[in-house]
Order: C-alpha cells, then sequence, then structure tokens
C-alpha cells in the first residue's frame, strides 16, 4: 500500500510540474490589488542514526538508521490586498501533512494513533494541522507605520541563533532550529507602531505591544525527531501501575500554558520598544527593552505533595522577565567587511533548579524558580569574497558569528539547569558558527554549508545542502543535518543528537 | 483514513497546482500583430512611457532594413557594426534568433533643459587628484572632451534619465535552449546633483551626508524574492564605498550588506554585474581609461519605446530602428583591486549624451565575453529611456534583457522620505 501511495503522490506532482513549469509567479486580482502566491513543498527526511527511547514497557522503542525522520507536505498561501495605498491586509495559511507516521510502520510513536500526537505542550498537531499563520494589516500614514494582527516582528542582526529575536517564540517541534526561522516562529497577536523621525540620520522609534497572545516555544512530543527533555524511565518504574512519569510531566506542562501563567489574558501581555539610528555615518544601531513572559517553562517540584497530587507536585512557570539590549551593524570599506553585533541583558531569568529527590539516586526540580541576571552578546562579519579558482562569476558569501552567554552569579546556586555547558549546568557559553553559499550555472546550482559549535558544551551541528533550481518555480534541495553533543544536556545541541538525517526538499513556489 | 488522507491531499496538492497554472497561463502575452515577436513575460506587460511618446520618433522613416525577411544580408553592412555583434550573433541566427535592423536617420535629443545645462555649466566641473570631479552642477560636466577620464565622468553624470526614475523593469533570463526566467521589480533612483527639473537644483540641498543619489529596487517576482528591497546610497565621495542595505522576507528584517565586490554577479543567474549596470555603473575613479576616437556606427539611439522578446529564442530587441552615430569610443580597465573577471571592456557612446549604446567586456584571456545592445528611446519630455537593454554571453549563449514598463521621471514622490526602508517595503509587497 506505502508503495501505491508513494507512486500515485510521486505521479501527481511530475504530471503537475510539467503543466505549470516556468508559468506561475503568484496571481493579481482586482485591478491588481489582490496578490496571490504561494508553495508547495515536500520535505523528506531519512535517519542515518539510531535513536533509542527508554519507555518503560515497549520494547524496540527506538528510530533506526533508514527509518524516514520526515515526509513533510506543506501548503502555504499567501494573500497581500491593498485596499489603499497605505492601507494593506496580509494573510499566510498554511496546511501541513506529514506522512512519516502512514509512510513508515517501523517508526516509534508514543501514541498509539499518530493523529493524537502534538507539540509539546498542546502545541499543533504533528500528523496533520492547518492555520491561519498570520494575519495583520499594514497602515502607513505620514512617517507611522502600523502592522497590527498575528504577526511575526523581528529585531536583532543574528543568523543560525537567536538572541535579539525575542517577540515571538519557536515551534521547534518538527525541525528543531534547522528550518528557516519564518517557517518555525510562532506569530502573536501584536501591535508594532513605527514612527520615523524626520531627520539626517534616519531616526527610528518603535512600540510593541502584546495585548495577551502568549504562546511558549514548541517542542518535539516522546520519541519524535527532536524530543528534547531526555527520558524518565526509572521514576516510571517506581509509580503505580498505569501511571507513567513522562505522560505526568508533560500534562503538567500542558496544564501550565492553559492555566494562568500561559493563558490568552491580559494579564499576561507583553512589550516593548526600540530606537534606531545611524550614528557617525555608517553605525546603524538599535537600542531596545522587551518585557514579556520566558517562553520555555520553568519547572519547581513540590515535594510535600508529591504523592497527593495528580502531577506529583510538579509545577511549571513562564515567569516575566526583561531584556533590554543593542544592535548594530557597520559596514568597513578598506576591509570590505560588514561587521554586526548584538547584546542583551535580561533581568532575573528564570531557571529550574535540580535537588535531591527523598529518592535513592533521584533528583528533581526545587520548590523555587531561581532567578539570575544573564548577559549575551554576538560579535559577527559579514564578506562576500572572490575566489576566481572555485568561481570567478560568483562572490562566496562568508559570514562568521561568535556568540557568548554569561549567566551572573550562577556560582552561589547548584544544580542549576542553564542549558549552557557540556552537562547543561554551566554559567556560561561559547558558540561559533560559519556559512559560507555561493551560486553556480546561473544561479540554479546553490551550495551551502553552515557549522555551529558550541566549544564550551561540546556540542554543534553542520549543515550542508545544495539547491537545483531549474526555474525560479522549482526548487529540488538536498542536504545533510549531523548533530553533535557530549550527551543529551550538553548545550543547545546536545538534546538532539543521534538525529542525524539527510533530506531532500521539493517545492514549488506560485 | 489514512490512506483516504493522503489520497486527498493529493488531489488537493494536484487542483491547487493546476489552478494555478491555469490562472498564470491567462496572461496577456503573445507576439505584436503581423511580427515574429512580441512581449511574452507570463506576469508582467511591458506598458509605454507614462509620459507618453514622441510620435516622430515612434514613427520613423526606415531608409533600409536587412536581416530577417528583407532579402538583404548583414554583410552589406559589416563595417557599421561591431565586430563581436556581427560575427557571434548576427552570423548565428539559429543560436540567436532572428534578427532585424531597420536604418533611420539620426535624432539629436531635444532635451533642451538639459543642453542648456550643458552650455551654461561648461568648463565648471573639474576632476581633482584623484580624478574624482569637482564642482558637478548640471547638464554634461565635460562636452566634447578627448580625456578619457572626463569622458568617464560623462557617462556616469548623463543625468539624461531626469532628476529621478520611476523605473519598473522586468529582466528576462534566458539560457543556451531558449528558456527563460523572469524578475519582475520596480526600480527608483533620486540624483543629488544634475537636477533640471525639480527643486532644490541644481543640487539637493542640504545634503550633510553628501549623497550623489539614491537607488533602490523593490522586487515583485518571482516568489523568492517579492516584497525584497535593495537599498543603496552612492556618495560624492572617491573613497567612500557604497552603502547598501536590503530587506530580506524570509528573513523578516533588514540586513545591511557589503558592496566591496563590484564585479560579483547581480542575484538571480543573468549576466549583470554591479558595475556594468547600464554598461558602465561604477566609480570611475576604480578604472583607466584610454580614448579610442571616434567611429560611426550603427546605434540604436532613437529606437522606438517598445519591449520586444521573441518566445523561446534567446534574443530581445530585435526589430528596432538603428541610426549612424559618430561614436565616441573607449576601452576601460579595471583596476587591480576591483578584482574584476573581464580583463577591460569597450564602450560606444552617443557624442553628445555620452549614453552607452553598445558595449563588449573581454574576459581575461582578451577574448569578447559579454555584449551589450541598448535600444534607447526618449518620453514626450525627451527624457531618456533604453527600452530594450540586452546583454548577451557570447561564449556560453546566454542572455539577460532588461525591459522597461511604464517608465516615469522627474515624479515629485521621488524625495529622500521615500527611500525610507519602512516606505520601500510598502513598495514592494510581499511578507
Amino acid at each position: 500500500m506505502k508503495k501505491s501511495l508513494v507512486s500515485m503522490l510521486s505521479l501527481a506532482i511530475f504530471f503537475t510540474m510539467t503543466l505549470v513549469q516556468d508559468k506561475a509567479r503568484g496571481e493579481e486580482f482586482w485591478d491588481d490589488t489582490l496578490h496571490l502566491g504561494g508553495k508547495i513543498e515536500n520535505f523528506t527526511g531519512i535517519r542515518t542514526e539510531d535513536r533509542e527511547w527508554q519507555d518503560m514497557g515497549v520494547v524496540d522503542a527506538k528510530n533506526e538508521s533508514g527509518d524516514l525522520s520526515r515526509c513533510r507536505n506543506t501548503l502555504q498561501v499567501e494573500a497581500e490586498w491593498s485596499m489603499t495605498s497605505d492601507f494593506v491586509l496580509h494573510a499566510i495559511g498554511r496546511g501541513v501533512y506529514e506522512a512519516k507516521y502512514s509512510l513508515d510502520d517501523d517508526l516509534y510513536t508514543s501514541k498509539e494513533d499518530a493523529a493524537d500526537l502534538k507539540a509539546l505542550p498542546n502545541g499543533n498537531k504533528m500528523e496533520m494541522n492547518g492555520e491561519l499563520r498570520e494575519f495583520y494589516f499594514k497602515y502607513s500614514p505620514g512617517n507611522f507605520h502600523i502592522t497590527a494582527g498575528k504577526q511575526q516582528i523581528v529585531w536583532g542582526e543574528s543568523d543560525a541563533l537567536r538572541m535579539s529575536d525575542i517577540i515571538n517564540p519557536l515551534d521547534m517541534s518538527w525541525n528543531y532550529v534547522f528550518a528557516d526561522w519564518e517557517d518555525i516562529r510562532v506569530p502573536l497577536w501584536m501591535i508594532d507602531v513605527k514612527y520615523n523621525i524626520p531627520s539626517n540620520n534616519n531616526l527610528s522609534i518603535e512600540a510593541v505591544w502584546n495585548p495577551e497572545n502568549f504562546e511558549p516555544n514548541q517542542f518535539a512530543p516522546y520519541g519524535d525527531n527532536y524530543y528534547i527533555f531526555g527520558d524518565a524511565p526509572t521514576l516510571t518504574g517506581i509509580l503505580p501501575p498505569g501511571m507513567n512519569f513522562r505522560e505526568i510531566f508533560f500534562d503538567a506542562m500542558t496544564q501550565a500554558k492553559d492555566r494562568g501563567e500561559g493563558k490568552n489574558s491580559l494579564r499576561n501581555g507583553a512589550g516593548g520598544v526600540r530606537l534606531g539610528g545611524i550614528f557617525g555615518g555608517n553605525w546603524d544601531v538599535h537600542l531596545y527593552d522587551y518585557y514579556q513572559p520566558a517562553q520555555s517553562p520553568i519547572a519547581t517540584l513540590d515535594q510535600s505533595i508529591m504523592f497527593t497530587d495528580p502531577h506529583m507536585g510538579l509545577r511549571f512557570e513562564y515567569p516575566y522577565v526583561n531584556t533590554v539590549g543593542a544592535t548594530f551593524n557597520v559596514f568597513n570599506n578598506m576591509l570590505g567587511t560588514v561587521f554586526r553585533g548584538e547584546c542583551g541583558y535580561i533581568t532575573d531569568e528564570p531557571f529550574t533548579k535540580y535537588v535531591a529527590l527523598p529518592l535513592p539516586g533521584m533528583t528533581g526540580p526545587s520548590s523555587q524558580i531561581v532567578k539570575k541576571d544573564s548577559f549575551s552578546y554576538m560579535l559577527g562579519f559579514d564578506r562576500p569574497t572572490m575566489i576566481p579558482f572555485l568561481n570567478s562569476l560568483k562572490s562566496f558569501f562568508i559570514s562568521g558569528q561568535i556568540f557568548q552567554k554569561y549567566i551572573i552569579d550562577a556560582d552561589d546556586e547548584t544544580g542549576l539547569a542553564t542549558g549552557l555547558g557540556e552537562d547543561g549546568d554551566d554559567d556560561h557559553n561559547f558558540i561559533g558558527t560559519l556559512l559560507i553559499n555561493t551560486e553556480y550555472w546561473d544561479a540554479k546550482l546553490k551550495p551551502e554549508i553552515l557549522v555551529a559549535h558550541d566549544f564550551t558544551g561540546k556540542n554543534g551541528f553542520c549543515k550542508p545542502k545544495i539547491s537545483y533550481q531549474p526555474t525560479y518555480d522549482w526548487d529540488i534541495t538536498l542536504g545533510y543535518i549531523s548533530v553533535w553533543g557530549s550527551n543529551y544536556n550538553s548545550g543547545t545541541f546536545g538534546p538532539v543528537k543521534d538525529t542525524d538525517e539527510v533530506f531532500l526538499k521539493l517545492a514549488y513556489k506560485f | 483514513m489514512k490512506k483516504t488522507s493522503l489520497l486527498l491531499l493529493t488531489a488537493l496538492v494536484s487542483v491547487a497546482m493546476v489552478c494555478v497554472s491555469t490562472m498564470a497561463l491567462a496572461g496577456t502575452v503573445g507576439n505584436y500583430p503581423g511580427k515574429w515577436y512580441g512581449w511574452w513575460c507570463p506576469y508582467e506587460d511591458g506598458g509605454p512611457p507614462l509620459a507618453g511618446v514622441i510620435p516622430e520618433v515612434e514613427n520613423q522613416e526606415v531608409i533600409k532594413s536587412w536581416g530577417h525577411e528583407t532579402g538583404n544580408s548583414f554583410e552589406e553592412i559589416k563595417d557599421l557594426i561591431p565586430d563581436f555583434f556581427y560575427n557571434e550573433v548576427l552570423l548565428q541566427p539559429e543560436i540567436w534568433g532572428a534578427f532585424r535592423i531597420n536604418e533611420t536617420a539620426y535624432i539629436p535629443t531635444g532635451a533642451k533643459p538639459w543642453l542648456e545645462a550643458t552650455e551654461k555649466y561648461k568648463g565648471v566641473a573639474s576632476l581633482d587628484e584623484k580624478g574624482h570631479i569637482q564642482n558637478y552642477k548640471a547638464g554634461c560636466p565635460f562636452p566634447g572632451t578627448t580625456n578619457a577620464k572626463e569622458i568617464g565622468w560623462n557617462i556616469v553624470k548623463r543625468r539624461a534619465n531626469g532628476d529621478n526614475i520611476d523605473y519598473p523593469f522586468v529582466w528576462q533570463i534566458v539560457d543556451k535552449k531558449g528558456h527563460s526566467r523572469w524578475i519582475a521589480a520596480l526600480n527608483y533612483y533620486m540624483f543629488f546633483d544634475g537636477r533640471l527639473a525639480l527643486d532644490p537644483r541644481p543640487n539637493y540641498e542640504p545634503n550633510p551626508r553628501n549623497i550623489e543619489f539614491i537607488q533602490s529596487a523593490c522586487y515583485n517576482a518571482p516568489y523568492d524574492l517579492r516584497g525584497t528591497v535593495a537599498l543603496a546610497i552612492r556618495y560624492d565621495s572617491a573613497k567612500k564605498q557604497d552603502d547598501m542595505w536590503m530587506y530580506l522576507p524570509s528573513l523578516r528584517r533588514v540586513r545591511r550588506m557589503s558592496t566591496a565586490q563590484r564585479w560579483d554577479r547581480l542575484p538571480g543567474g543573468g549576466d549583470l554585474f554591479w558595475d556594468n549596470l547600464e554598461m558602465f555603473w561604477g566609480k570611475p575613479t576604480n578604472y583607466e581609461w584610454k580614448y579610442m576616437g571616434r567611429k560611426t556606427i550603427l546605434c540604436a539611439h532613437n529606437a522606438k519605446a517598445e519591449a520586444q522578446s521573441v518566445k523561446n529564442k534567446i534574443m530581445g530587441g530585435v526589430d528596432n530602428y538603428f541610426s549612424r552615430v559618430n561614436t565616441v569610443v573607449v576601452e576601460v580597465v579595471p583596476m587591480e583591486h576591483m578584482r574584476a573577471p573581464v580583463s577591460r571592456f569597450v564602450l560606444y557612446l552617443d557624442p553628445i549624451e555620452y549614453l552607452p549604446l553598445w558595449g563588449v567586456y573581454y574576459d581575461k584571456k582578451g577574448k569578447p565575453w559579454i555584449g551589450n545592445l541598448f535600444e534607447a528611446s526618449w518620453d514626450a519630455n525627451w527624457i531618456r529611456m533604453p527600452y530594450n537593454m540586452l546583454e548577451f554571453d557570447l561564449q556560453r549563449k546566454h542572455f539577460t534583457g532588461t525591459y522597461l514598463r511604464d517608465f516615469g521621471a522627474n515624479v515629485e514622490k521621488l524625495v529622500p522620505e521615500f527611500f525610507e526602508m519602512d516606505n520601500l517595503k510598502k513598495v514592494a509587497g510581499g511578507r
């Protein structure tokens, strides 16, 4: 059956491909005031590594090399309606069908029916999901630029990792942080007002207000690719039959989202301001401050109700944090290089603290969230470089970055789950990234490599890929993602180690 | 249930793709009546200039025609055509497609304000020790000069396109087999000197950042580029490089770009480099200039304001008016630090406006590599408009046509505030 389905899908795609080649670039309606466009995409990955799960009572709870890691089919439709020259309505709808659950019977999933799988906590369905992802209007009277609705707002200068790009949470459930950011940011209902101050310095002031729409980061469910919360077999072992600590853990997380901390209400608003301008003739500088709930859950455990509470005293929260920061970019004439940077100071960043439990050899969250200030920065460069013996017509875009984060006075506490360092409990990290790409064959062939390595946490990833674009409509990308880490706690990428995959992406854009 | 879902999805995908295909095919494309060429871009019309055209230019009396369906061989006019075009293009119609040259009388520019400014400011501009222009006001800075460096400045300061330009265009990129890819964009220029129509003039004041011009391209299509905005600033300085920012919808943010590699291919796969836009768009101080004398050749100097492309063939601009022009010829050599893939290039210029009409770029081995032909017209106000800018890779048989549509100049809206990135994002559309 699988073979016939795949053949049918392939034939359908091939048939339509021959019909539409070189023809479609979106369509205009209503005297060109309404534009429709979008893309259809199949993204298939095959594991090149085994990942074993420690699910109690399940034999062979693992996904093996050769299994499908994804077969994600996406239809995205984008609409722009210019109601007047200053008032434009935008909408982006996205429907997704993840066919790997149907096509690969050997896949391990934590739910018997894949239709029940949801991103954590209580996020999008993993198998089939449709949503109006973005829906906003842009209104531009004079020097004001107002955008209101469900949208993405991006601040900052970083690639590959986020620092000042903090406004929208991420959906890391289906491709962790390896997808394009715009495809995994979770759009929020917000109002963005920007005023360009008439000046010679391109001064601007921007205010963002999210009145009540809280969404946390979304993570893969247990047993799926890019699940990051580790295993919990031992606790399950001591629970009465029928109880599974994993389910209790996830349920507690979901409860937190649906409880006061995570529920959409005016208590969960967020907002900030950003000032920008060009100074010294060449320095493009922004200062910002943003106040919002933390995007990832912080755990506490009330041991006094551990054996009576349905969640064993486990509770998750999303405490508020304030980030004040700055970004810059500058072009250096002599070096032909753009330098860019960011920094951010977070006041009272919350952390889960792990303590010994009254069970032999067991640790768990403490009863209190620990809050520490932290400071992060990024410095990067972009240098298009001609390397004639490799490519005489197109430069190589070479871009490097370093990131560091320090948690101030973290030494005062032990067992802080900082997510930094080799065991996820260090007070600092140091990450380097390098991106190189170029174009061959009249921009039909585009090779690229992106590498990130956390030197303190000994984890990272490498993503080489090559895209073939015979027309502007079609994009066929072959790539590989290799992730490494000392263990499942090491830094940003260790939690998703053992998920290496080779992937093929076929996209038609219209 | 799963099988049903998958079948449903397959059906939906197919229906969506076929619908899109059908919609796209409904575009207004096809040959002009009775012609073997027309407008074949499937999603943008090739519109006339906003100010209208000059009827006498559009309907010239043809003295004689050569080439396609005329019975006259190009050999008769071999000496009036640059060698690279005659040998590599006209003699190979099976590769490049049919071409016709229609000779008409030379029509000099009637741009009175520009001609008067040239006369008024004659002798005012000069070059400093670095070869950078000083005290340029308006019109042609060095009319009639044989100093090659001054000719370089005549090219970049020609300002024959007006004080500003609202310049929608389509790039058609065609490979050897005749397969086309199209990019549509809105291009805007605002010049801070040489201004003749709009106040303040001739120089835009105040200008504390010493800007020579601002240029922006707002891309409409294809999907990957839609909403992309490129904003560049050229400074009136020999030392200071251009500044450039790009809004990239896929990143949803503005990115600062390095402008160091002037001989880097433009994105999209065409045959254009940053410094050979409009045949020469660099800083003259980065090049060695040599005056090669005058040569009378056939040029599309007073061509029709009509975008011409041919279905499934490489060449565009295939049936236009050409007149005999006593061109100014310069040879230009990029300096070592430019790291250009060309060893030199030769430009054939109109002797009054210094508009490049023909150009040929030689590879590092000295062989002709990229050819250029501009088919230039005027709008009703004698504003210059190269309606077909044809760039062809002679070695690989590859072509990039830049076709104007709805061209406008001296537009009131193009003031510095227009070039704020937020406003340009609005103009570009997209995410």
